[in-house]
């Protein structure tokens, strides 16, 4: 059996993987197209705050893991997949000819459009490369923007905190992390990030970015404001990374759209990870889901099932956690709520703590945590589980703190 | 063949919630009495308690979710290792987790787990009503798990057949360098003697009679000794073919010390024929020619004592064993082994016949272990030089009705029997104890000249 995976990260690299311990006798190659090897762009804060080296973003760190699990290693890019031939052909012009292909590609940031993203001064945060650009120029006493404060936005927060550079933000919701906290979590988030010395735009957009003397720039907002800044970083979310697809008859909305064992519409050919637009865990639609566990748990499904077994995903649960210059906060699966469910919400704005819970029936559909930060993981247990809390729901309406016992109240006591 | 790990167990009906393993935990990692820093939990659930603890997966979630591979198993331990060093501090593992088994410590500023604490783990120490304990049974699986199993696959024993465990693991521990005789029972009825010609075992198999097991066996040994040739010489019997039918023969290969080692696997009965009483059959026990009806109510005498009966015949090992206690078992099969080489030794394993007493096959481990809980059986050795010993402590013996209650072969009994059940009990352990109270090589029990 031959197996190409296309797209290095988190994703290609479990599914490489559990290939291999699927099947010693495969072939394995692991397509990546940047010129490192396979890193976590997970790590990329930490990378900037100088707490690891270049090699500590690797996803695998020890020498030879790949030669050793017998994984070829191609650095090209894939420009096009041939479904009937069952080939892929890179821009090194090799054809590789795969008899099960996975898609890991992975995703890009999204370049907004502004009048003057293009600057030399303009930077995602996104790749390895970029965050060597980064480092050279987020100097201590830089004055930096940084247009977005996403997940992703909101964790380089630190990095370039720590770097001492003058930090402006600006996001277009009404508060930061719009698409993953409450209203209440993401202005609690914005009131610390501010206190720490961050500048916080909220409800503002970058309309123009006009160059000024010395590689400087102006950013002009759209609540009127101007600010002057040295470095501006992007972080506008990110889209699938689907172009080289045109053509090959796989299926795609926003993403690659797949079947519960991770197959797209052409049976040889699977998706894991940024790339996909799998069934949401609640919504039971095609989801777009960026994240890292998610990217993991897809990609040893996928395997699975290109190794001869039937494994099935039960939805991508959109699970996320920051940790914004100290402050740690969660959020997990229907956090906004859910239709016809109730909720319960906890404020304790002094120390900046929150929690709150949401219930449909007496199952636990989603939460947002501040503060509290010991055992989240028991949230996605109980979301997850999908489990029945009988009366511990009303002893959560009531303290919603409990939650790691009821977990273990509820679930653990059941099996 | 994957390893197997030593592991803590938490038992929630034994936990107080008096919390000292947390606190013991915090001094240990982080010289704090803060149960915060605990990397164990007891959370209050109910009425009682529940722990939250890393469970050291075999198939992690955090390791898997880990961007910057700073955990990982351990593969001699079986320990997740949190490396601080590669630790990127992006918390994903602590999503990942649902046992609460990694969490944030925001005073430490990084995650927390459990560590075994290198193998001696703190928590099990302070634990004084015993509701953690620290499970090293890995070791028997590490050990011999990966010699290789000497019968064939898909013997057709009963389902839940203890006897096929026993016959597998002994031949495990004894190696390919055998001959074995298991003489008419179950052993062979299952197959290991094989059929047309082929055998159900891949080392030499014969197929004594009931009466001449241990005679035979001793022509084999003393045939490959005088060849130059070191072949263990090994019976593996039921109890009838021992304790009745073969101990004439039995009697005299331990009387003269030939070099065997006799397992008898005790089912307390010949079920391999239709589950007919034998002198190992306990009183009041069911069989089909100990009926039950309007005057018979099971067995009327008690059992013979075997292994006792060994004893005074001065082997140079006997011992008892059950397969609820493996690491008992793996010991004594071990010394057996060795005391084989110079001498006779006789292993007596209980055995539960799902069948022939009637209880669901899964409970087979169970049903051993409360023979033992109860005192029904005791686990102990004997050796000249050493004297009698009971390797597993009889004083707080669990009721017996919890051992007869689970099987359909006791379900008749009335008071009189039962309480007749508990003195012979009674009687058997203070015999049992006595002999164990006499330290050392005894006048009586001194090695043979």
């Amino acid at each position: 059996m031959k197996h190409v995976i296309i797209g290095n990260g988190p994703a290609g690299v479990v599914a490489a993987e559990a290939l291999r311990r699927a099947d010693p006798a495969a072939e394995i190659v692991l397509v990546g197209d940047e010129n490192e090897p396979p890193y976590s762009r997970m790590a990329i804060p930490y990378l900037l705050t100088g707490n690891i080296g270049e090699a500590g973003t690797y996803l695998r760190k020890d020498a030879g893991h790949y030669e050793h699990l017998g994984i070829r290693l191609v650095r090209a890019r894939a420009e096009k997949v041939d479904s009937k031939a069952r080939s892929v052909t890179l821009s090194n012009k090799e054809k590789l000819p795969y008899d099960r292909l996975l898609i890991a590609t992975g995703s890009h940031p999204l370049q907004p459009r502004i009048p003057g993203i293009d600057l030399p001064n303009v930077h995602p945060c996104w790749t390895l490369a970029d965050a060597r650009e980064i480092a050279a120029k987020a100097k201590k006493g830089a004055r930096v923007v940084q247009l977005g404060a996403g997940f992703i936005g909101s964790i380089i927060l630190q990095a370039l905190a720590e770097r001492g550079v003058k930090l402006c933000v600006v996001e277009m919701g009404d508060r930061m992390v719009p698409r993953m906290m409450t209203e209440k979590a993401g202005n609690l988030i914005r009131l610390w990030v501010e206190e720490k010395g961050v500048a916080v735009h909220v409800n503002a957009r970058a309309e123009a970015i006009t160059s000024v003397k010395g590689g400087a720039m102006q950013v002009k907002l759209s609540n009127g404001q101007s600010i002057e800044c040295d470095l501006l970083i992007s972080a506008a979310g990110v889209r699938p990374n689907i172009a080289f697809l045109e053509g090959s008859g796989v299926k795609v909305g926003d993403g690659i759209l797949v079947n519960e064992r991770m197959q797209t519409s052409v049976p040889e050919i699977y998706a894991a990870g940024d790339v996909t637009e799998a069934t949401g865990f609640h919504s039971g639609k095609p989801e777009l889901n960026a994240i890292q566990p998610n990217a993991a748990d897809q990609a040893r499904v996928a395997a699975a099932n290109m190794s001869g077994a039937q494994t099935a995903m039960q939805g991508s649960l959109a699970i996320n956690v920051l940790d914004t210059l100290g402050l740690v906060s969660t959020s997990f699966g229907q956090w906004e709520g859910a239709k016809g469910g109730e909720g319960v919400e906890l404020v304790d704005e002094a120390n900046f703590r929150y929690l709150s819970l949401q219930f449909k029936d007496d199952v636990l559909v989603g939460a947002t945590s501040i503060g509290w930060t010991n055992h989240v993981g028991a949230l996605r247990g109980l979301i997850q589980g999908r489990v029945h809390l009988g009366d511990w729901k009303a002893r959560l309406l009531a303290d919603p703190t409990q939650f790691m016992t009821a977990y273990l109240g509820a679930a653990q006591k059941a099996a | 063949m994957g390893a197997a790990y030593e592991t803590i167990n938490f038992k929630p009906d034994a936990c107080d919630g008096c919390l000292d393993c947390m606190t013991v935990c915090a001094q240990a990692k982080t010289q704090s009495d803060d149960h915060l820093h605990s990397r164990i939990q007891i959370v209050p659930s109910g009425d009682g308690f529940e722990l939250a603890i890393c469970r050291q997966c075999g198939d992690p979630d955090c390791v898997l979710n880990c961007p910057a591979a700073a955990l990982s198993k351990n593969a001699g331990s079986g320990v997740i290792d949190w490396d601080k060093t590669k630790c990127v501090n992006c918390l994903l593992c602590t999503l990942g987790c649902a046992y609460g088994g990694i969490a944030y410590d925001s005073v430490s500023a990084h995650v927390i787990k459990c560590d075994m604490c290198g193998g001696d783990p703190a928590c099990v120490k302070a634990c004084v009503p015993g509701a953690l304990k620290h499970v090293k049974t890995a070791r028997i699986y590490n050990e011999v798990g990966g010699l290789e199993d000497l019968f064939a696959p898909g013997l057709s024993g009963c389902q839940g057949c203890n006897t096929e465990l026993i016959m597998r693991h002994a031949l495990r521990r004894i190696g390919p360098d055998v001959v074995v005789a298991t003489p008419p029972g179950c052993i062979p009825g299952m197959g290991s003697v094989g059929y047309n010609g082929l055998t159900g075992t891949k080392v030499p198999v014969f197929h004594p009679l009931l009466t001449n097991t241990a005679s035979m066996l001793a022509g084999v040994r003393r045939h490959y000794k005088r060849s130059g040739r070191d072949v263990m010489a090994v019976a593996l019997a039921g109890d009838g073919g021992t304790a009745d039918v073969g101990f004439q023969s039995l009697s005299g290969a331990a009387e003269r010390g030939e070099e065997i080692l006799y397992i008898c696997v005790d089912n307390e009965g010949y079920m391999n024929t239709g589950m007919q009483r034998s002198g190992c059959t306990p009183y009041g026990a069911w069989t089909s020619t100990t009926p039950v009806g309007e005057r018979a109510h099971g067995k009327t005498q008690d059992a013979k004592n075997l292994p006792l009966l060994m004893v005074m015949h001065n082997c140079a090992y006997v011992a008892t064993a059950s397969t609820a206690f493996m690491e008992d078992l793996y010991d004594k099969l071990e010394r057996a082994i060795q005391a084989a080489k110079t001498g006779f030794a006789y292993l007596h394993i209980y055995s539960p016949c799902t069948t022939g007493w009637r209880f669901p096959s899964d409970q087979n481990i169970e049903v051993a272990r409360k023979a033992v809980e109860t005192n029904f059986v005791l686990l102990w050795e004997f050796s000249p030089q050493d004297g009698l010993r009971l390797t597993r402590p009889a004083e707080t013996p669990l009721p017996i009705d919890e051992y007869l209650e689970v099987l359909g072969k006791y379900r008749h009994l009335d008071p009189d029997q039962v309480a007749h059940i508990e003195r012979a009990v009674a009687t058997n352990l203070g015999r049992i104890q006595m002999l164990a109270a006499v330290k050392g090589p005894t006048g009586a029990m001194a090695g043979r000249a």
